[in-house]
């Protein structure tokens, strides 16, 4: 996976995201791939450390079943993200797999609230990505996302960000 | 409609809006609810070692919990008796002394001012040490490591006050084969919202959104524990403890269904820590148990809960851990929190969300009133004064505003209430 293609792979998985084509984006995964966002504290262990997010497999299912269910009230009027991605970085591991680094700013905001006022959330991360091939497609292992503000106050999320 | 005065704001079945948008309302219940009453302020498990400090609120009041070389507990208002600043900027941390950034005025664990910058400019008499440590909530007192502190010295004992509480947070840590657990070690989500505090007060024991609210969570809870779908048909209860502290049950087991809930092996663990009483007991009943006005103990964490201003509630949730227990049954417990809590669970979300909106509903100065009659008719009175009823009706939500009205001295007695809800009142009065 050369830099470039790196860079086009986190382009479309956020445009995936911005665009909420959420079945596409979970389709990443695959069964094995795990999505993470931790809370407080990005070296915390997630076996015994409660994340934001710690996901795969069903649970990835079940988070798209919510976002169907019209029982997702924090998610109404749905919230619109846009991802800024930046500072990628990529490398080849022994196994083929790839890891890639990688800046983002997460824009959220509620279009459409009857409150008129909604602030919109701004919200920078890192992120870390073990990317592999998926046969015809790059697909994604692993999927860590740290919020800068993970130990301070945070803002209701989309099922996905 | 007439603007009812103090008096009416508060009956036994509803409450007037004005309470929860009112911003004067607001500052007298910093003072005569958040300064007069007990006020969760941390676990000591975030404290355990000499040095060890976190800083919270007792209501607008900043403090620093410490604990000091004596490995006593403090509570300290977090402001330096000189000019003002606070002398403690972190959340958390070890520290051997508060050097407060402005004029090096230094303060020990205890409070006590250990010395001055430039101490020569001061003449004799113009410092008196001893009157300048930090200022220190009136009293502190634990139960099993839940520390809570009053800033006034009416307060009734500690021990009064946590009287009826005690039995559920035996419960609760002694499903922990030492008795102990830690608060906050393995997780906590910080979260606001824009709502009165009340709201999530009385959100904390709501047995009657769950089957709507929650419905996308309870879709998925219920391929594991199938009695979820009939949550609102549970025989479970919820009760008015007195001074506001109220619980809901969640699920109360009988022998064989603890057999079924939890592995063998762990209950013969909690049979040989606690004895069998003890044991089953911890693993029988699961609760959302609120100790007014601040704090929850829920399956998996404590909630605390911190008003900000009248329309703002800042709510951090402490994810719970059993000391001692199978590092399995930890891992079950952190899936599970994080599945529903945070701000990107399957049900927290919700709740805050529609908290948003009961505050943008209260924007409706036109409709008065907030209802909690759900029940009222048919609550029971048990000889020692405890209120029950059905989980999914409103008695826990009455319980907080029979505590509310005595420290805010308000009368339940005017009945503005009257021409909104015949019929109110006459069953039982407001028992005050």
């Amino acid at each position: 996976m050369t830099q470039f293609e790196a860079e086009q792979f986190l382009f479309e998985e956020a445009r995936l995201l911005d665009q909420r084509h959420y079945q596409q984006w979970r389709e990443l995964f695959g069964n094995d791939g795990i999505y993470w966002v931790p809370v407080n504290d990005g070296d915390a262990d997630p076996q015994i450390n409660c994340s934001i997010i710690y996901a795969q497999g069903q649970q990835l299912d079940d988070r798209l079943q919510r976002v169907q269910s019209g029982y997702f009230w924090a998610d109404q009027p749905p919230i619109r993200t846009l991802h800024t991605v930046s500072n990628v970085s990529a490398q080849t591991e022994n196994d083929g797999s790839v890891e890639v680094l990688a800046n983002q700013v997460i824009y959220l905001f509620r279009e459409n609230d009857q409150r008129r006022d909604v602030p919109l959330e701004i919200l920078p991360a890192s992120s870390v990505y073990r990317v592999v091939n998926r046969g015809e497609n790059w697909g994604i292992k692993y999927k860590k996302l740290l919020f800068l503000q993970a130990d301070g106050l945070m803002p209701l999320l989309p099922a996905f960000i | 409609m007439n603007r009812p005065s103090m008096g009416g704001l508060s009956q036994a079945e509803a409450n007037h809006t004005q309470l929860y948008v009112d911003p004067e309302i607001f500052e007298l219940e910093l003072e005569r609810v958040f300064s007069s009453t007990w006020v969760y302020v941390g676990h000591e498990s975030e404290i355990p070692q000499p040095g060890d400090f976190k800083t919270t609120f007792i209501g607008r009041i900043p403090v620093v919990v410490t604990r000091d070389s004596a490995h006593q507990v403090n509570v300290l208002v977090n402001r330096c008796t000189h000019r003002g600043s606070t002398v403690c900027s972190e959340e958390q941390g070890n520290r051997q002394q508060f050097v407060c950034p402005y004029h090096a005025w230094t303060f020990n664990l205890d409070g006590e001012l250990a010395g001055v910058g430039l101490p020569s400019g001061y003449n004799d008499g113009e410092i008196d040490h001893q009157a300048l440590s930090l200022q220190r909530a009136a009293n502190w007192d634990s139960y099993r490591g839940f520390i809570f502190a009053t800033m006034s010295t009416n307060a009734r004992s500690f021990e009064e006050h946590i009287r009826q509480a005690k039995k559920y947070i035996d419960y609760y840590c002694d499903l922990s084969p030492t008795g102990q657990i830690t608060v906050g070690k393995t997780g906590i989500y910080k979260q606001k919202y824009r709502g009165n505090w009340k709201i999530q007060l009385e959100g904390s024991v709501e047995g009657y959104h769950v089957w709507h609210t929650h419905k996308s969570a309870i879709d998925v809870m219920a391929r594991d524990v199938p009695l979820m779908k009939d949550y609102p048909r549970l025989p479970v209860k919820a009760y008015d403890l007195g001074f506001g502290h109220n619980i809901i049950e969640n699920y109360t087991l009988n022998d064989d269904q603890v057999y079924q809930r939890w592995p063998a092996s762990f209950i013969e663990t909690l049979i040989e820590a606690h004895g069998k009483e003890r044991a089953m007991n911890a693993l029988r009943h699961r609760f959302n148990l609120v100790i007014f006005p601040n704090f929850a103990l829920l399956e998996y964490h404590v909630r605390v809960i911190r008003p900000v201003t009248v329309d703002q509630t800042e709510v951090r949730t402490y994810h719970t851990s059993l000391v001692g227990a199978p590092e399995e049954m930890n891992q079950r417990r952190v899936r599970e929190h994080e599945f529903f809590y945070g701000p990107a669970g399957f049900g927290g979300p919700d709740d805050y969300a529609v908290f948003d909106r009961i505050q943008q509903g209260y924007q409706a100065s036109s409709a008065e009133w907030v209802l909690f009659n759900r029940g009222y008719k048919s609550e029971q009175v048990d000889d020692q004064g405890i209120r029950s009823g059905q989980h999914t009706q409103e008695t826990q939500q009455r319980a907080p505003y029979y505590e509310y009205r005595k420290l805010m001295s308000i009368s339940g007695k005017e009945n503005w209430l009257a021409d909104f809800l015949p019929g109110a009142g006459e069953s039982q009065g407001a028992q005050e």
